[in-house]
Formats: C-alpha cells, structure tokens, sequence
C-alpha cells in the first residue's frame, strides 16, 4: 500500500529534480501541483519547528482524499514535510531565479572603493549618499 | 440484329464499363453522405458540449459572487457548503470544455485545488473559532478563477456564433 510518507518522499525527490511544476494557491502560504486529474496541496502555518504543515492527495474534483498533517512534534515525518514545503515554494516562487538576479544586480554595483576613485577622478569633494 | 450478333461482345464491355462508373458514382455519394452525417453529429456533440460548459459557467460566476458575499459577511461556515459546489461545479466545466478550447482546460483545473485550499483554511478555522489564515486573499484567488470562467464563456459563445453562421 502507498502511504502519505511514500507520496512525500517520491514528490521531494522529483521537485529536487525540478520535475514538479509547484504554483502557488492562496495567499502564497499554500502551494500545489496537479498530475492528469490529480493534484497535490501543501500548507504551512508558523514557522520552524512549530509549524504546521499539511500535504493534501486531491481527486479531480479537488476533494481531499488524503492527506498528513504534523505539527510541533518533531519527527522525521514533520522534518519531510516541511522540506517537502520549502522546496515546493522555492519552485513556486522561482526563488533560485530571483537570487541569482539579486547576486548579479550587486555584483554590478560599484565597490566603495571603486566609488571613491571615481569621485576623486571627477573632482567633486563629497560623496552624496 | 446481325450487328449486335456479330459485336455483342463489345456490348457487353459498354455495359460493364458503364456499370462500374455508376457503382463508382454511387459509392462516391454514400461516402459523401456518411461524411456529412458524421460531420453534423460532431458538430451536434460539440454544440451540445458548448451549451453544458456555458451554463456551468454561469452557476459557477453565481457561486463565485456568493462566496465573496459569504466572505465579507464572515459567514464561514456557510461558506464551506459553496465551496465544495463550486469545486464539483468547475470538475464538470473542465470536463464538458470543448476541443477547440482546451488551453482553458489546465487553468480551471489549476483553480479547483485553490478552493480546497479556501475550504481547508476555513474548516481549520472553524475548529480553532478564528478568522481563517489568508482570507483577505481569497476574494483575489475567486477574482482570478471569475475572470478565467467569463474569458472562457465569451469564446463559447465566440464558438456558437461562427458555428451558427
């Protein structure tokens, strides 16, 4: 029999393959993917180890035909799942995209350094931030 | 009548020859036919399916306009019921969308686990008596599912006019 556990572990490791297209639900706290007339729902409410994390099996018309739940009681289920929604919201909200953006963006901006050159260059004795 | 005696072979080769272009005719304008009558009941199944997914989609506008009533009234627990009808509601819409529009089949489906998700907030909620987590965002996420629906119903009946022209 396929448990919730299986389900978690199979769609952690095809979403650190980038196979799984997560999209965000409502209020970007909940996040899902469908597969044919299946999807799957995951949420989280709180942060660390005291957060409740639900992943949610739906059926075509979007009934909750299985789900699991944990909450702050630490096990190794509750650590799965809760990697499980971190890497469903990295795909969601293209978040390794994002940083790699941010990275080049202060990348270009000019050192401290390079900025002073380039006023004592210019002649102009203050620098305006 | 010694001419035909003496040619009836050749009599025989006009008529076979004629013969087999009349059967060619006629098979031509069965295939015809069956092609027509094949035609007009796909274009009869299509129709048929365009009037089911445009009345879906006005009960489930209707639903929609609802729930964001249910919503500002706070009224949770009523709102429970609707959004288990619109879910069941936009699974019969998606099936019935017909061939020609089926890029909106994968954006309603994507809309039917965000209903869940306003349901299990809410039903959590409910248990806990507090406002449910992200309700000020649902009205948003039924705004969006709304707009997909009307663009969706003005193609069917984009569909139904050049069909009845």
């Amino acid at each position: 029999m396929v448990t919730m556990h299986d389900i978690a572990a199979k769609l952690a490791d095809r979403t650190d393959q980038g196979q799984i297209p997560w999209k965000t639900a409502v209020g970007e706290s909940s996040f899902f993917a469908s597969f044919g007339n299946l999807s799957v729902l995951i949420s989280s409410r709180g942060s660390g180890t005291d957060s409740l994390v639900r992943l949610s099996v739906l059926n075509e018309k979007g009934t909750e035909i299985d789900f699991a739940e944990y909450d702050g009681i630490y096990n190794k289920e509750h650590q799965q799942l809760r990697d499980l929604y971190q890497s469903a919201k990295r795909t969601a909200l293209n978040t390794d995209q994002k940083l790699v953006e941010l990275m080049d963006l202060l990348d270009a901006m000019p050192s401290d350094t390079q900025a002073q050159k380039a006023d004592n260059r210019s002649g102009h004795p203050f620098r305006f931030r | 009548m010694d001419y035909f005696l003496e040619n009836w072979g050749g009599f025989v080769g006009v008529l076979g020859l004629l013969a087999s272009v009349g059967g060619l005719v006629y098979a031509l304008l069965a295939r015809r036919a069956a092609k027509s009558a094949e035609q007009a009941a796909r274009e009869a199944r299509q129709a048929l399916s365009r009037n089911l997914s445009s009345v879906d989609i006005e009960r489930a506008i209707e639903l929609i306009n609802r729930l964001k009533d249910l919503h500002r009234q706070r009224n949770w627990s009523h709102a429970i019921w609707v959004y288990q009808i619109l879910r069941r509601t936009l699974s019969e819409i998606q099936a019935s969308i017909p061939a020609e529009l089926r890029q909106f089949r994968e954006t309603i489906r994507d809309s039917i686990p965000q209903i869940t998700d306003m349901e299990i907030k809410v039903n959590r909620s409910l248990s806990e008596s507090a406002e449910p987590e992200d309700a000020l965002e649902f009205d948003t996420t039924l705004n969006v599912v709304q707009q997909e629906l009307e663009t969706l119903q003005s193609n069917i009946m984009y569909l139904d006019d050049i069909g009845g022209s």
